[in-house]
């Protein structure tokens, strides 16, 4: 049975209240005897929003489950070299934003395609993945984004569908705000000159 | 609210077409039990590629440090610390008159007369508690030998142009728009 992903819920899911849970998740991290269900706690809290930041990076469903599988087997493993210094969740994008990064130039490489048609081959998966059903203008959306260097995708995704903050973004992506505002400004105009050429 | 009329706010500067289509569903799904089931699957895939050691997250970072202070080592890499900086404040201040020997004429402790100067001041950093300030301080430091550097290499700056400048100050989106229209995708990768 499906579940269609209405945007209120998702945007749902990014306002509960973060600060008291990842302190009390850092806590049980901290000890050997609860590591495991604070770990259970902490894929409880971000596993949502974890799932569309790699989804609307990679587009099919199927490649976003694989990256948050590698993301969370990544945290598990790593997590004794958190030292706490960013939040928690600053650390968890940082290392979803990576793999799925990853993802992405490992499939462009292994489909023998040339960086400026690896957009095309997204489009190419998102458009026969069963878990997408948008209608014209979402495709043309999706492509006008697929078609944004990595780095600009991932601002523009994370400013326009999750609405961060520029100030959030900066640590999450290590970039200043200035930077960050001129990469979005810059992406809204391209994929709307895309728009009118089409 | 306030965080959502900030990007509408922007939106309706940038591109009122992109924030009109923000309304509508961007027609991605997800299975209906997905999130029920991926902790399991996690778990499974991590006891198939390596095995499930629990790592424990480290302490604070207060923490740390207390318990890095209680070692051997760095109670004396402290204790050196303080019997250097003192030393120094009284090295400016007054001629050195005291010699390592001398202090070791007045040390209450088995020493013997041919005692070298590392030797005595070995001695003094692990007995530092039994000094004053002023006795440490007149001593004299080591000479130490630095390693040469044969051309250190040239400290070099990243080539951010006035342009990358003017972009990473907070500035208005006319301005913004402005220095947009003369950059390019490659230029702007670099910036991130």
């Amino acid at each position: 049975m499906r579940r269609h992903r209405g945007k209120s819920a998702f945007l749902q899911a990014l306002t509960t209240d973060k600060s008291v849970s990842d302190e009390h998740i850092m806590q049980l991290l901290r000890t050997e005897p609860a590591f495991e269900r604070g770990f259970r706690l902490l894929m409880t809290q971000y596993q949502e929003r974890l799932y569309w930041h790699i989804r609307r990076m990679v587009l099919v469903h199927e490649d976003a489950d694989d990256v948050l599988q590698n993301t969370f087997i990544k945290v598990y493993r790593g997590i004794a070299q958190f030292e706490g210094k960013s939040k928690l969740y600053t650390w968890l994008y940082r290392i979803a934003t990576n793999e799925a990064i990853t993802h992405l130039q490992s499939k462009a490489r292994n489909s023998s395609t040339s960086l400026d048609d690896a957009s095309g081959v997204l489009m190419n998966r998102l458009q026969a993945d069963t878990w997408f059903d948008g209608d014209a203008v979402q495709v043309k959306l999706q492509h006008a984004i697929a078609e944004l260097p990595d780095k600009q995708r991932i601002v523009f995704n994370l400013r326009y569908f999750e609405e961060m903050p520029y100030e959030e973004m900066s640590t999450v992506l290590e970039t200043s705000v200035g930077a960050l505002k001129a990469s979005f400004h810059h992406a809204t105009k391209k994929i709307e000159a895309a728009f009118r050429e089409a | 609210m306030q965080q959502k009329e900030s990007l509408d706010d922007e939106l309706k500067g940038l591109s009122p077409w992109l924030r009109d289509l923000k309304k509508s569903e961007p027609g991605l799904q997800v299975p209906a039990d997905y999130f029920d089931t991926l902790e399991a699957r996690v778990f499974a895939q991590m006891e198939a590629t390596g095995g499930r050691e629990t790592p424990v997250m480290q302490a604070t970072r207060g923490g740390k440090l207390l318990r890095l202070l209680r070692t051997p080592k760095a109670g004396v890499a402290a204790a050196a610390a303080i019997v250097l900086t003192v030393g120094a404040l009284w090295f400016l201040r007054a001629p050195n008159t005291v010699t390592p020997g001398e202090i070791a004429a007045n040390v209450p402790v088995v020493a013997r007369p041919e005692l070298s100067d590392e030797e005595i001041e070995t001695y003094l950093l692990q007995n530092v508690q039994d000094f004053e300030p002023e006795q440490l301080a007149s001593i004299p430091l080591l000479a130490v030998e630095l390693p040469e550097t044969e051309n250190p290499a040239p400290v070099t700056s990243p080539k951010i142009t006035k342009k990358h400048h003017e972009l990473l100050n907070d500035v208005s989106a006319e301005d913004l728009e402005k220095a947009l229209n003369g950059m390019s995708d490659e230029e702007l990768e670099r910036m991130l």
